[in-house]
């Protein structure tokens, strides 16, 4: 009886190596752990409810946080008196890029001239009128340091070996009714002085680093729209797509998925421009599928999430581009942004989040809070943190460069 | 002599005191592509309801989502525009600035059509940017979108409407 009993637990032992050794086989030869051959549901709603979002590096306003399983230290009050905020690119490009080795944040700040009158014609600015000065800074997470790396700047995008790019204004001032524009600038460390890299002024916006490549959109004169393009180096801009933003940047920074057009999605290599893979969102149908993606969106292994109108988007580019699931999200009214794969079933973003404020005539666009998201797209479940006024913006210190 | 002259002066007053013509935009923004625009002027002549389009998401405080509610300048029009991205009947609008910072800049009211208000189309199964080719041409960057077929179209109705009855000074969009 012994016998038979030991049998049977070196039995169970050799198995349990056994599926062990085979996981770890599976997951060294394709990069992939368990969890993401987990099947989502093709169409799902996301619950929400509040509690602790996760671990990671945050902005809660003009102070840097780091966050635990279930705490959050202040790091440092960043933007010397200007807010954290990113006026002329929003979800477009990131607001904060952390360094790979986290020894750096390179950011956006501003600094507001013009009192807004939401409800009066024109918010109550004539043509010229001073608006606001946007800047970039840099937070040295090792020296606990801020330094100001230009006035009249924005859009800032760091690279795995830590070159900053941003764009860097013809003028300081932003204006009511002109075109905002300038260089783009790019130095190859905190510490470096920044060489231009573009010898004619545009709206430039760069959005992330894929290798060696700089990803920017270039704004056009009539269009809140841009074209994508890739910079090699100083005027070696390749356009990547015309009318496009950019979704997402492949794990091995050698493809973008970009939105062209609003409604064609391209997997596009940085390289050539050739376009690998294309969807067609006019295909699509059903209540559920998306009108249109968002950018500021993320690339892990096969899979691509983005939120679009109809929530958050899953794609998958295995066997060809296509929608896998969309997932619902009626506790947000404008969905989940910038959202971030951590693993490969759980997703952090932020999200704008309960009642609308009004305008104090009602006739302006409703402001609303903002908070951290995270959700397990397996659970379909999400949590929310605690919310903040709608210009104290709460968001994830990632980095879409690959 | 001098009944002609208080003639004159009241005749001059009447003027001065009457407003001058010009119109009104009014975008009802409901939906991506199934929202309603309508023209009136000051005397209350109107152009009715004209379906239109803007923007490719509902987040307004975001770049390329649909138009933020609120009243905007018309800060130009242009019956022949050359843009790179759109031409011919443009309305150029007023920045915005969202409860949350976020500027929306580049707007207009627009169609798909050439400078020359005419149609440049090719084969199907593509989108044109100065064909107007159906239904999803109403979503946009940003920009509300009138459509340009068929023939007499809402963007025509719109134009004829402003160049009968005043130029469009404002835009209003409500929800």
């Amino acid at each position: 009886m012994r016998a038979h009993r030991r049998a049977l637990a070196i039995g169970a032992v050799v198995l349990a190596l056994g599926a062990t050794l085979v996981t770890g086989v599976v997951t060294i030869a394709t990069g992939r752990s368990g969890r993401e051959s987990a099947v989502f549901a093709r169409t799902a709603k996301l619950t929400a409810a509040r509690g602790a979002v996760g671990k990671g590096l945050t902005l809660d306003g003009t102070t840097l946080v780091t966050r635990r399983a279930s705490s959050k230290q202040p790091l440092a009050t960043l933007g010397g008196g200007d807010e954290i905020i990113a006026p002329l690119t929003g979800s477009l490009t990131p607001v904060a890029a952390a360094s790979s080795d986290r020894s750096f944040v390179v950011y956006s700040s501003w600094r507001q001239l013009a009192r807004i009158q939401p409800d009066a014609i024109g918010q109550g600015l004539e043509t010229g009128r001073p608006v606001g000065v946007p800047s970039i800074r840099l937070f040295d997470l090792r020296r606990g340091k801020d330094t100001l790396l230009a006035n009249g700047a924005a859009s800032p995008a760091v690279s795995t070996g830590g070159a900053i790019a941003f764009l860097a204004g013809d003028s300081m001032t932003v204006r009511q009714n002109v075109d905002y524009v300038g260089r783009i600038v790019v130095a190859d460390s905190p510490t470096s002085k920044p060489r231009v890299w573009t010898s004619m002024p545009a709206r430039y916006l760069p959005y992330a680093w894929a290798g060696r490549f700089l990803l920017v959109h270039r704004g056009v004169q009539d269009s809140e729209g841009a074209d994508l393009y890739a910079y090699a180096g100083p005027d070696e801009g390749r356009l990547l797509a015309p009318d496009a933003y950019a979704i997402a940047v492949s794990p091995d920074g050698t493809k973008v998925l970009a939105a062209a057009g609003v409604r064609t999605l391209e997997v596009i290599r940085v390289a050539d421009a050739a376009i690998e893979d294309t969807l067609s969102l006019d295909t699509a149908s059903g209540p559920s599928a998306p009108q249109a993606l968002m950018y500021g969106g993320s690339w892990r292994g096969d899979r691509i999430v983005a939120n679009s109108d109809r929530g958050l988007v899953v794609l998958n580019t295995r066997g060809g581009l296509h929608v896998e699931s969309v997932f619902a999200t009626p506790g947000f009214p404008h969905g989940i942004a910038e959202p971030v794969f951590t693993d490969d079933t759980s997703v952090e973003g932020w999200a704008d989040v309960g009642a609308q404020h009004a305008t104090p005539e009602g006739s302006g666009e409703p402001a609303y809070d903002n908070a951290l998201v995270a959700c397990d797209l397996v659970t379909q479940s999400c949590v929310v943190d605690q919310a903040n006024p709608a210009r104290k913006w709460a968001r994830w210190v990632t980095n879409p460069s690959r | 002599m001098k009944a002609l002259r208080l003639l004159l002066v009241t005749a001059a007053a009447l003027v001065w005191t009457a407003p001058a013509s010009a119109s009104y935009f009014y975008y009802h923004r409901t939906s991506l592509t199934n929202s309603t625009f309508e023209t009136i002027d000051n005397f209350g002549h109107s152009t009715g309801y004209n379906r239109a389009g803007s923007g490719s998401g509902t987040d307004a405080c975001q770049h390329n989502n649909w138009i933020p509610l609120g009243a905007y300048d018309v800060l130009w029009h242009d019956d022949n525009y050359g843009g790179s991205r759109i031409q011919g009947r443009v309305w150029r609008l007023s920045d915005y600035q969202c409860s949350n910072g976020v500027r929306r800049t580049e707007l207009f009211v627009h169609s798909e059509e050439t400078s020359g208000q005419g149609q440049s189309c090719g084969p199907d199964g593509t989108d044109y940017p100065f064909c107007w080719e159906g239904s999803h041409d109403y979503y946009s960057l940003g920009c509300i979108k009138l459509a340009r077929q068929p023939v007499p179209s809402d963007l025509r109705q719109v134009d004829s409407f402003v160049h009968t009855y005043g130029m469009a000074t404002d835009l209003w969009v409500f929800s």
